[in-house]
């Protein structure tokens, strides 16, 4: 390449070079330190080429722990050398990646000991891009790949906090629209003012002891807002630098950024477990509202109220209902009801047993009526008598004698006779 | 009391629970009556908590490294 140029610049070379023939004892020898520090002389002595504008596409950029940056910078066809050296490093918000296109303002060098020519960068920004666009593009990227905005991570902002921890500046209209807020809507709650820098070269540092503070254990902070009022990108800039989002992820206390007006986004505000558009809004989003709360609790007084009253009702008419069931109200009732039972038992009982004896009388009447007929006396009454010797009865008139004893048995009386004659 | 080192949420949370409960019905009466009470305690020490309204605001002022809480005047 060095040759190219060289060619290039040939007619130069030779205009300032002692006579040269073609023969080549008469030519003059140069050692390479010397065409070297030609070539340095003629191109570091370049009008054009000691400040200008570079349109190109980084390419393998690499840092070394000296802080310097070697990349080349390339297009479709060439690609040249440069050098960002650490002074130059530390004013370039965005990190040079490999593919981004920049456009870079530098001189060419020439580095005698290889004999290479390089950009010495000067400035460097992004092309078709602002500077701190493309850093803020880069950090988000970054971040997001850490999963540092992720949900998982977002801590619960407290329902009802006590004391509000509020990082901002002391002098801003912030302060005022947020405490104005607190006052108006939840009076009880305490604050604490962290007054912090928030804008220039302090802030990103002011901005990280203020939440590690906050953080601090004795202040019993239940969250914080984090807030600013609007500004160009380059105010709001420390809310984009990579120690301020890392604090904010780290903090143990919820936090709600509220940065710039409602179109600003910075990284504070993808880190914060809550982003509030304007300052106001943090410190709604921080606190309940005083008067809801009221009418919430006025609503539980009255719902509980209800729910006793109505219990009370309904266990009272219970009561009433159960007072008036009759085994209460008239208990002879039920004993009368046993009453009646026993007696229509009894009734029944008796029926029974007179229906029984009558029909047992019956057959005993028939039964005696029949025994009556057997019943010899009986038969005696009729006129009919019982003839018997030796106490058995005489049924034939052969079984007697004349002279035999006998007697005849009457319905009344005895008689003790004679057999004076027997027919037969 | 053992009620006071209860939060606000924690208290109307259970403020929710005993009046869901007395909603339902299904608390025996004398529970009733006891969670009656709590409720009515618990909205009593709520409405305090409310009452109590003068919004305290501190700053934290840096002398000689030290941090130290100052009342904020407007």
């Amino acid at each position: 390449m060095a040759l190219n140029l060289f060619g290039k610049r040939q007619e130069n070379i030779l205009s300032n070079a002692p006579v040269i023939n073609s023969n080549l004892l008469d030519k003059r020898i140069f050692s390479v330190s010397e065409i070297t520090r030609h070539i340095k002389d003629i191109l570091e002595g370049d009008k054009k080429l000691g400040d200008f504008y570079l349109r190109g596409e980084i390419s393998i950029p690499k840092q070394y722990p000296s802080g310097h940056t070697y990349f080349n910078l390339k297009d479709e066809k060439s690609q040249i050398n440069c050098v960002l050296f650490k002074k130059n490093c530390e004013n370039i918000k965005f990190n040079l990646e490999h593919g981004i296109k920049v456009i870079i303002r530098g001189g060419i060098d020439v580095y005698e000991p290889y004999g290479k020519y390089s950009v010495i960068v000067e400035e460097i920004q992004p092309d078709g891009i602002g500077a701190l666009n493309l850093a803020f593009i880069q950090l988000k990227n970054k971040l997001e790949k850490q999963g540092l905005f992720l949900d998982k991570y977002k801590k619960q902002l407290p329902k009802f906090p006590k004391t509000i921890g509020l990082i901002t500046s002391l002098s801003g209209a912030v302060m005022h629209d947020v405490l104005n807020v607190l006052k108006r809507r939840y009076p009880i709650v305490k604050v604490l003012i962290i007054p912090t820098t928030v804008q220039g070269k302090e802030a990103p540092n002011s901005i990280i002891n203020s939440i590690e503070l906050a953080n601090q254990y004795d202040y019993n902070i239940n969250v914080i807002i984090l807030a600013r009022g609007g500004g160009s990108l380059e105010d709001l800039w420390c809310f984009n630098e990579e120690s301020v989002a890392r604090a904010i992820f780290q903090s143990k206390i919820p936090i709600i950024s509220a940065v710039g007006h409602e179109t600003d986004f910075t990284i504070a505000d993808f880190v914060a477990d809550y982003r509030a558009p304007t300052p106001s809004v943090a410190a709604e989003k921080a606190v309940p509202d005083i008067n809801e709360l009221k009418k919430l609790i006025n609503n539980f007084n009255e719902r509980i109220l209800n729910a006793t009253t109505n219990l009370i009702k309904s266990n009272k008419s219970l009561l009433s209902q159960i007072a008036n069931r009759p085994i209460f109200k008239k208990p002879l009732e039920v004993i009368h009801a046993y009453y009646q039972n026993i007696d229509s038992l009894e009734y029944m009982l008796k029926s029974k047993i007179s229906q029984s004896m009558s029909l047992k009388r019956k057959i005993l009447e028939i039964l005696d009526s029949k025994l009556s007929a057997l019943n010899p006396k009986a038969i005696l009454e009729r006129g009919y008598s019982i003839v018997m010797k030796d106490n058995k009865i005489i049924k034939n008139a052969n079984e007697v004698k004349i002279d035999n004893n006998i007697s005849v048995i009457l319905y009344k009386g005895e008689i003790e006779a004679k057999v004076k004659r027997v027919k037969k | 009391m053992v009620q006071k080192e209860v939060s606000f949420e924690g208290n109307l949370e259970r403020l929710k629970k005993i009046v869901d409960g007395l909603e339902s019905g299904n608390t025996p009466l004398k529970d009733s009556m006891n969670k009656f009470k709590e409720g009515t305690d618990i909205i009593k020490q709520c409405y305090k908590e409310l009452e109590d309204a003068e919004l305290k605001v501190e700053t934290l002022v840096k002398k000689d490294r030290i941090v130290t809480k100052e009342p904020f005047k407007r």
